[in-house]
């Protein structure tokens, strides 16, 4: 069982700089102040959707519209500051595959730190060990220190951790891909499959075509609010329309 | 099976029993994922070793020569005698160093854990086992020093120092209540980390750790007002003067039912902004 449910959600973060100025990009979260030392950024505002099982979302807009925001609030790494969110199923995000990686450690000992984080025991994370190894294609460099790796080794290390626990409810910020050419393919196939064992999808791209072909149903997004909930190619051809004049 | 909660829900305006029935949720499901925890303390503390020739043992190492030097400087200046004054400052400071450490780190923890907060959905809590778990292990390898002390003094353990372990364990527990008090204060006022430096560097002296309370006239009066006086007692009288001290476990007992009460409320009540306080 998956599913999503949220209601009247508002997220605000505190501004603690001391600026003055209440002029916000087009589209991203706009300003609110009750005085000159309480001023906010409002990034989600009034945000309502359901989804369950089986079905795919994806969520368009500009920069700083609040797509990773809803993301992480719904990967549960950001408390709503109003509203309701209900998740039912286990979810996993591919927000910053980068996080929890620890440098000084093998990338053994990584796959077992990540296994655990992911909640897996101990011994179900050493299990795994051989075939996330086997699919970053690092050999026996897998024995040694992450910072000895490649900036693409690393890459590929991480797309297979973040990508080898299958969720229920599936969290992508932006397509991810991982390496060299050969590695990418590899990488695709497997987002795909994830993909597919996943009960729920929640994609934020800007790559419209994925979106379209990706999700069912897509939330279209502007300076946090809601500008459109629907069928994936209505919404994506009406922010066609708007973007391209 | 997994560990992680497969079902949650988090409603933005949280009424005062909802949040400390989360907030205790989260001590417990933290507590749950000692192996995860135990693992990254232990992985700290290699970092923090890495490519040395002895490791870990230099904790070992460290403080046997840091106590050695305080043994002989300040057993000069006092007129107990030596044997009973080396087993006095080697445990006293033993206890201090690692309530020092509850202090200071409990203070960081948070803040030092901004990637892990902002990146994994983990229960906070995890934050604090992980810097608790790191401490107690340097007491380990420090305690060892202060075992063979206390064996090379002639101080060997009567049945006082049954009375031991549970004290350790009152301690270990002020140490997590000072995690989540001192980790959520210190996150948002980022000066409270330095003002609970500088107070820890002046509560040394005023702590009798390498001075003993006969010893300084007057200013004992005022040591009725330092914490750290009485959780340092119920360790050190029971293996240096083998009695247990009934009125130090009193104070210590009422001081950690009030510290846990304000640091749970302090905990339960902040713990939903805290994500936002980076």
């Amino acid at each position: 069982m998956s599913s999503v449910y949220i209601k009247d959600l508002c997220v605000r973060f505190r501004v603690y700089e001391k600026t003055t100025g209440a002029v916000s990009p087009e589209g991203a979260g706009v300003f609110a102040q009750r005085d000159r030392s309480h001023r906010w950024v409002q990034a989600l505002t009034d945000i309502g959707f359901e989804l369950g099982e089986g079905q795919r979302l994806g969520i368009i807009g500009r920069n700083g519209s609040g797509k990773s925001t809803l993301l992480k609030v719904i990967a549960g790494l950001l408390p709503a500051t109003k509203g309701t969110v209900k998740i039912d199923g286990q979810v996993s995000s591919l927000i910053d595959i980068s996080h929890g990686m620890r440098i000084e450690a093998t990338g053994e000992r990584n796959i077992l730190l990540r296994g655990m984080i992911a909640g897996l025991s101990k011994r179900q994370a050493r299990e795994r060990i051989n075939d996330i190894a086997a699919f970053a294609e690092l050999g026996d460099y897998i024995k040694l220190p992450v910072r000895t790796y490649s900036s693409g080794m690393a890459m590929r290390l991480n797309f297979a951790i973040a990508t080898a626990f299958s969720p229920d409810i599936l969290i992508v910020d932006e397509w991810i891909g991982a390496g060299d050419r050969a590695f990418q393919k590899k990488a695709r196939g497997r987002m795909q499959k994830l993909i597919d064992a996943s009960g729920a999808l929640i994609l934020a791209s800007h790559d419209l075509d994925l979106v379209e072909r990706m999700a069912d149903r897509v939330l279209w997004l502007d300076a946090g609010h809601v500008t459109a909930l629907g069928p994936a190619k209505d919404v994506v051809d009406r922010y066609r329309e708007t973007v391209d004049g | 099976m997994t560990l992680a909660p497969s079902q949650w829900s988090l409603s933005g305006e949280g009424r005062l029993p909802d949040l400390l029935k989360a907030g205790g949720l989260d001590v417990g499901q933290g507590f749950l994922r000692y192996e995860l925890w135990s693992s990254l303390a232990q992985d700290d503390l290699r970092q923090r070793y890495r490519r040395t020739l002895f490791g870990l043992a230099w904790l070992t190492l460290s403080y046997l020569v840091f106590i050695l030097a305080k043994i002989f400087i300040f057993g000069a200046l006092n007129p107990a005698p030596f044997a009973w004054f080396a087993a006095y400052v080697t445990v006293g400071f033993l206890i201090w160093q690692l309530l020092n450490s509850f202090v200071v780190d409990g203070c960081t923890s948070l803040i030092n854990s901004e990637t892990w907060v902002k990146g994994v959905q983990l229960p906070y809590s995890t934050y604090f086992y992980e810097s608790i778990s790191r401490d107690l292990i340097i007491f380990a390898y420090s305690a060892v020093v202060a075992g063979l002390v206390l064996l090379l003094t002639g101080y060997f353990p009567g049945w006082a120092a049954l009375s031991v372990p549970p004290a350790l364990l009152l301690i270990i527990l002020n140490g997590f209540f000072l995690h989540m008090l001192l980790g959520i204060i210190c996150l948002r006022y980022r000066d409270v980390v330095q003002i609970v430096q500088t107070a820890m560097r002046v509560l040394f002296f005023l702590t009798p750790l390498v001075w003993t309370v006969d010893q300084v006239g007057p200013i004992a009066d005022f040591l009725v007002w330092n914490p750290f006086t009485y959780l340092i007692d119920i360790v050190r009288a029971p293996l240096i003067d083998y009695r247990i001290p009934y009125t130090s476990w009193a104070v210590s007992l009422g001081m950690t039912a009030g510290l846990g009460g304000m640091s749970f409320l302090v905990f339960s009540v902040f713990r939903r902004q805290l994500a936002f306080w980076y």
